[in-house]
């Protein structure tokens, strides 16, 4: 059951908008919680072409999370539809499922790695998805898998603690694990879901870097949620904004100035009662 | 001047609090709470008098032991010097050692049975109702009926040997096993099982990756736990003949051997501290202090502050292996394998170790293996005998010697709490006067905790006869040593800040430990003591056997009269009392806590 010859994806995907059909298509999305009381998402629509660096802005329980875990049916849509990579979600049976969720990255706020186990341990099992059966130990993975773990840990700069526990680690050293569980994967598609909103200003910007380079490198679509959107304009392609699980704003960034990024700061929080929530970051990412 | 403000506002409101201040707000104001506490309170007292009356511990009761003391005296004094006999010398020898791998042998039993039956049991592991419910039934039931009584059971159906005691170790020990293995899957966090979940991985590997892996310092916790717990109920399960030094114990008694009957239980407190030891120093060097343990099973060791030599052997091999790895450069192949780090050494060791032990406990004791493939044919035709058709086995007998078991279970419960709870903040090193108090009194409890339970029984059974006084006061002594220490592990948790803050306002020591100490820790004793009832209530289902009164008498009985469907009925029965009172200390822990 040894697997060498392991496909690497298309590198020709490239990189911007339109090379080839949507990566993400959701239509109508409505998702309601507690027996209809609650309306996370309110019929949001949303279509992303393959090689896309798209952000979702919006304060907290605007629906960023939900949108994002409907598309590798961590959730299931209330109303609508969602179309990931050609399938339709909830139509999709487990083992269906499961092969989907191969395709797509997630990275989560909380890190969402598994304490006890060493760096390599947590990255291996992104490529759970391709072998089969359960493995317990790093040494219970083919030798080509080991390799191809310590060429990612290398890209997020930790194959010096590829042996150590990751609770040992600090937090921006757990994304970065966290990431490079990802890539193993070799994904189509990263989710981010916040993934630097427990990491500090400086920390954030080089995490986000990190990702958003190695996505770009392996040509993958990105869907980030992220607070600061500031954080974002250095290096999106789009800016989607809700909120209360509707979309308030759809542009591509480079059709933004000045004057609109403030605008999307008001569509956001007309109140300007949340407004420390969107803290300018200390470092530009850009400038980096 | 805000300064100034604040001072008038203060002492305005000091004089509108003086003025409404009417006597009646003096006193606490009962609320339904208040009213349904001190009942409650109320009820176990009565129960606890009630209890002791029963068991012929009330004031006459205690008379008699004083006037009955000269005949005590002289039996206890043909009990000293104690002695090993020199012509037994290498059956006790080969006997200790079967005692030894029957408990280890059972524990693995248990451990390799109960995981995969608590994993089946927990709601975030199974979905199926129906299998959940299936496992946890085998669950509950192995762990209400006591090993003694799976032992006669396997006795009966494998004959006398090694077997049938690993056998009613395994069995019973999944119940425990099961339950605490359930709780840690039910207790992961769901953040990194996502994450697997997440890169798409199947049922079996989110499991052992996702699941798993987060378990495993409990599953080392709940092993290590257990196996001590099975290291003092082992010696006795000879008494029915499931093998070890029990056998020999029993043979010593009925010959009225008293000096040898106290040598084999000293031998047998010796080799239980020994395993204790054993069991303190794997735990040490397989989690050490940085592990993050569920709060119910972070126990420490009674050997916690002794030991702790693991550490030091692997962190002298690391620096030893460390200092050459710095001197070369890793090449990409070695990289790929894991290093020998300090937890490694330690693990590999240990799991070495254990699994030596683990084949020797299988070849060591003559465990028959040819009865296995032979007898076990007979399994469901004992069950069929054991299941009775009518109820022509309830006899009067049966009731009372119930009713005296649960009285036995509760005034040992008593007992032990009326000293504990004192005696706790003496062992306790944040409350003890001084250091060496708090010394002599962990040593003392650390005897007293690891004679087995049934052990003390046949002691006090000898010393002052049979009945269930004497069970009553063997099991609370055990009870006694359990207890303090929980309590005095609690005493140790409490928060030294509030202790200042009641010391600044000159109070004295005793004055300290009631106002201080004992709010904090109150709500984890009541728990632990209704925790306490639990295992008094299952302890005590069993001292008949050797004497002590309560139903164990005719467990016995039964079982060598061929009575199968009594002996079927008192197990149904026992299964009923002990799963009521676990039902009802779980309830009263929730209320609590």
């Amino acid at each position: 059951m040894k697997q060498d010859n392991i496909v690497t994806p298309d590198a020709g995907s490239g990189n911007g908008p339109a090379s080839g059909g949507n990566a993400v298509e959701v239509k109508d999305l409505v998702k309601t919680f507690d027996n209809g009381n609650v309306r996370a998402l309110d019929g949001v629509s949303i279509s992303v072409p393959v090689g896309q660096l798209l952000v979702i802005i919006g304060l907290s329980g605007s629906g960023k999370s939900t949108l994002l875990r409907h598309l590798n049916g961590l959730h299931l849509p209330t109303e609508g539809s969602v179309e990931v990579l050609g399938n339709i979600i909830p139509n999709l049976k487990r083992p269906e499922l499961r092969s989907l969720r191969r395709d797509i990255g997630f990275v989560f706020q909380q890190f969402n790695i598994v304490g006890r186990l060493t760096c390599i341990e947590n990255v291996l099992s992104g490529a759970l998805g391709r072998i089969r059966g359960p493995r317990i130990g790093a040494m219970m993975y083919p030798k080509s898998l080991r390799v191809e773990a310590f060429e990612q840990l290398e890209r997020v700069g930790l194959a010096d603690r590829a042996w150590q526990r990751t609770d040992t680690l600090s937090g921006g050293q757990q994304q970065r694990v966290a990431i490079a569980r990802s890539l193993m994967q070799k994904p189509k598609i990263v989710l981010a879901d916040e993934p630097v909103a427990s990491l500090d200003p400086e920390i954030s910007g080089q995490v986000m870097e990190l990702l958003v380079q190695c996505c770009i490198e392996d040509g993958i679509t990105v869907l980030c949620s992220l607070h600061q959107v500031d954080l974002a304009l250095g290096w999106a392609d789009r800016l989607i904004g809700l909120r209360d699980g509707k979309v308030v704003l759809d542009s591509l960034v480079k059709d933004l100035d000045q004057e609109e990024v403030m605008g999307v700061y008001r569509e956001l929080d007309p109140t300007g009662e949340k407004e420390n929530e969107y803290s300018v970051s200390e470092t530009d990412p850009s400038s980096q | 001047m805000s300064g100034v403000n604040n001072r008038e506002q203060v002492s305005e409101q000091v004089d509108k609090q003086k003025e409404s201040g009417s006597p009646d707000q003096i006193s606490r104001p009962w609320n339904l709470r208040r009213v349904q506490i001190w009942s409650f309170v109320g009820f176990l007292l009565v129960a606890f008098a009630w209890s002791v009356r029963r068991v012929d511990l009330s004031f006459s009761g205690i008379i008699e032991i004083v006037e009955g003391w000269p005949a005590t005296w002289s039996l206890l004094k043909r009990m000293v010097p104690p002695s090993l006999p020199s012509e037994d010398i290498d059956l006790i020898i080969s006997l200790s050692l079967d005692t030894f791998f029957m408990a280890f042998a059972g524990t693995a039993v248990g451990l390799v049975l109960g995981i995969p039956l608590g994993l089946l049991s927990a709601r975030n592991v199974m979905p199926w109702a129906s299998v959940r419910a299936l496992s946890r039934a085998i669950i509950v039931f192995s762990r209400a009926i006591p090993a003694l009584v799976f032992a006669i059971f396997f006795v009966r159906i494998y004959g006398i040997g090694v077997l049938p005691g690993i056998l009613a170790i395994g069995i019973h020990s999944i119940g425990m096993i099961g339950k605490l293995t359930a709780d840690a899957a039910e207790d992961i966090d769901i953040g990194p099982r996502e994450g697997v979940t997440s890169t798409g991985a199947g049922p079996m590997q989110d499991l052992a990756t996702g699941v798993w892996s987060q378990m495993v310092p409990t599953v080392i916790t709940i092993s290590l736990y257990r196996l001590e717990i099975d290291f003092r109920s082992a010696p006795i399960l000879g008494w029915v003949g499931a093998g070890g030094i029990g056998v020999l114990l029993r043979s010593y008694q009925g010959g009225l051997r008293y000096q040898e009957m106290l040598g084999i239980t000293l031998l047998i407190v010796v080799l239980v501290i020994l395993l204790e030891a054993l069991c303190a120093v794997t735990r040490n060097a397989l989690l050490g202090t940085t592990e993050r343990l569920p709060k119910n099973l972070k126990t420490k060791s009674i050997f916690a502050s002794f030991v702790s030599p693991g550490q030091k052997i692997a962190d002298l091999i690391i620096n030893r292996s460390g200092r050459k790895k710095t001197q070369g450069e890793q090449s990409t192949e070695s990289r790929l394998t894991a290093p020998w780090t300090v937890e490694r050494i330690k693990v590999n060791t240990v799991s070495t170790i254990f699994s030596v032990l683990l084949v020797l406990s299988f070849i060591i004791p003559d465990i028959g293996a040819k009865e296995i493939l032979t007898d076990s044919g007979n399994i469901p035709e004992m069950l069929r005998r054991l299941t009775p058709d009518n109820w022509s086995w309830w006899s009067s007998r049966i009731l009372s010697d119930l009713i005296d078991t649960v009285g036995i279970g509760m005034a040992a419960t008593g007992l032990a709490l009326l000293f504990a709870i004192p005696f706790s903040f003496l062992a306790a090193s944040n409350t003890a006067p001084g250091r060496f108090v708090y010394l002599c009194s962990r040593l003392f409890m650390l005897v007293v905790r690891c004679v087995p339970e049934l052990v003390v029984a046949v002691i006090f059974v000898a010393a002052i006869g049979p009945g269930p006084r004497a069970g009553t006061l063997a099991l609370s002594i055990g009870m006694f040593g359990f207890v303090t220490k929980l309590f005095a592990d609690a005493i140790e948790e409490a928060r030294q800040g509030i202790r200042d803050g009641v010391v600044s306002t000159g109070s004295t020591r005793l004055q300290e430990s009631t106002t201080a100490v004992l709010p904090q820790v109150v709500t984890s004793m009541i728990s632990n003591s209704m925790y306490l009832l639990d295992v008094a209530i299952r302890s005590s289902t069993v001292v008949g056997i050797v004497g002590g009164g309560g139903i164990g008498f005719l467990v016995v009985n039964s079982a060598r009269q061929l009575q199968w469907d009594t002996l079927g009925g008192i197990i149904f029965c026992i299964f009923v009392i002990v799963y009521a009172i676990e039902l009802l200390a779980t309830w009263v822990r929730r209320k609590v806590e």
